[in-house]
């Protein structure tokens, strides 16, 4: 799910209905958002299983604080806050340890599920930074002003990030 | 227009302005140095992009605990309806009596509600202005007693007076 697919004037009225007291209503942006976030996660830390942890970590921590959420129709990008938090918080713990090993493939012999793992392979070898501006880049299509408020950095960082990443996964990935 | 290696990530994800889009687009229809650039970064982008999403591996549902009152609320017509039913059975088993007389709810446990004499208010307000007569009689009589009294008492005082012999 792309998150220009998605309507922020839906998301409003869930949180208004969340925060009136509908607590179930909670679980329609759950269904709404669960993929999106759990594949950014997956992709920055490199563990499926971790990852879907994480992402129930995340949604429970957006549940607690959603009546913080100052501006509603910016729910997806205080979201993906949340889950950067999330995911630093865990990168920071298992400092140095990369859990996809696969070894990167020529191009040409890939299937889609060796592309996958090539690219997940790949996207370890960067620095976190950069990684979470590729992720959000190309895979959650969010604009540069988006990456740069979840990064908490200026867009010419997030830019200069997103070069250098694209350079080392070329030579990565060939 | 100088190389878009400045804006090449905002020229391939469409976020520059559309007059600079434009421009960056006229520039690289004539700069081999920039269509090069782009191929690249282009080349890398649809390898990333060759990568599909994931399925979650489950659902997250959250099930949030209602508060309190709203569960103790929850059982409240239930428990409403219990109560009727069991004050009927016992009001139909003859224990209890419920009667409803001037915007008042009577109910009395174990014996018929007394029936109200009609005369009974008549009678107490008779005897309550009888008793008030009565007093008043009765401090009348007292009255009379202390005159009587006083009377008698002149009358002897004035007899002594006569007996006294002439001369003294």
């Amino acid at each position: 799910m792309k998150l220009g697919s998605l309507k922020p004037v839906d998301d409003r009225k869930i949180i208004e209905r969340v925060l009136k007291g509908d607590t179930d209503a909670f679980n329609l942006l759950l269904r709404r958002w669960e993929k999106p976030i759990y594949n950014f996660i997956v992709r920055m830390i490199g563990d499926r299983d971790e990852a879907m942890d994480l992402c129930q970590d995340a949604f429970m921590k957006a549940y607690r604080e959603l009546d913080t959420l100052k501006d509603l129709d910016r729910f997806s990008s205080w979201l993906y806050r949340i889950a950067h938090n999330t995911c630093f918080s865990k990168l920071r713990k298992d400092h140095g340890k990369i859990f996809v090993e696969l070894q990167p493939e020529t191009r040409a012999s890939r299937m889609p599920i060796e592309s996958r793992l090539a690219v997940e392979t790949a996207l370890q070898h960067l620095p976190e930074d950069q990684r979470e501006v590729v992720v959000l880049k190309v895979f959650q299509s969010l604009k540069f002003e988006e990456i740069a408020a979840i990064q908490d950095a200026p867009v010419s960082t997030v830019k200069s990030r997103l070069y250098m990443a694209f350079e080392k996964l070329r030579a990565i990935l060939g | 227009m100088s190389h878009i290696t400045e804006k090449l990530a905002e020229f391939i994800f469409e976020e520059l302005p559309p007059p600079e889009m434009a421009e960056a687009r006229r520039h690289v229809a004539e700069c081999a140095y920039c269509r090069e650039q782009l191929a690249r970064f282009e080349q890398t982008l649809a390898m990333l992009k060759a990568a599909p999403d994931l399925e979650p591996p489950r659902d997250i549902v959250f099930e949030f605990d209602k508060p309190v009152m709203t569960r103790l609320w929850r059982w409240f017509p239930a428990v409403a309806a219990l109560a009727a039913i069991l004050l009927v059975t016992i009001a139909l088993a003859g224990r209890v009596h419920i009667q409803w007389r001037d915007s008042q709810v009577t109910i009395a446990f174990g014996q018929n509600i007394p029936a109200v004499d009609p005369n009974q208010a008549a009678l107490t307000a008779e005897i309550q202005r009888l008793q008030g007569h009565l007093a008043y009689l009765e401090d009348r009589q007292q009255r009379v007693e202390s005159d009587t009294i006083a009377t008698a008492s002149q009358i002897q005082l004035l007899a002594r007076g006569q007996r006294t012999p002439p001369g003294d």
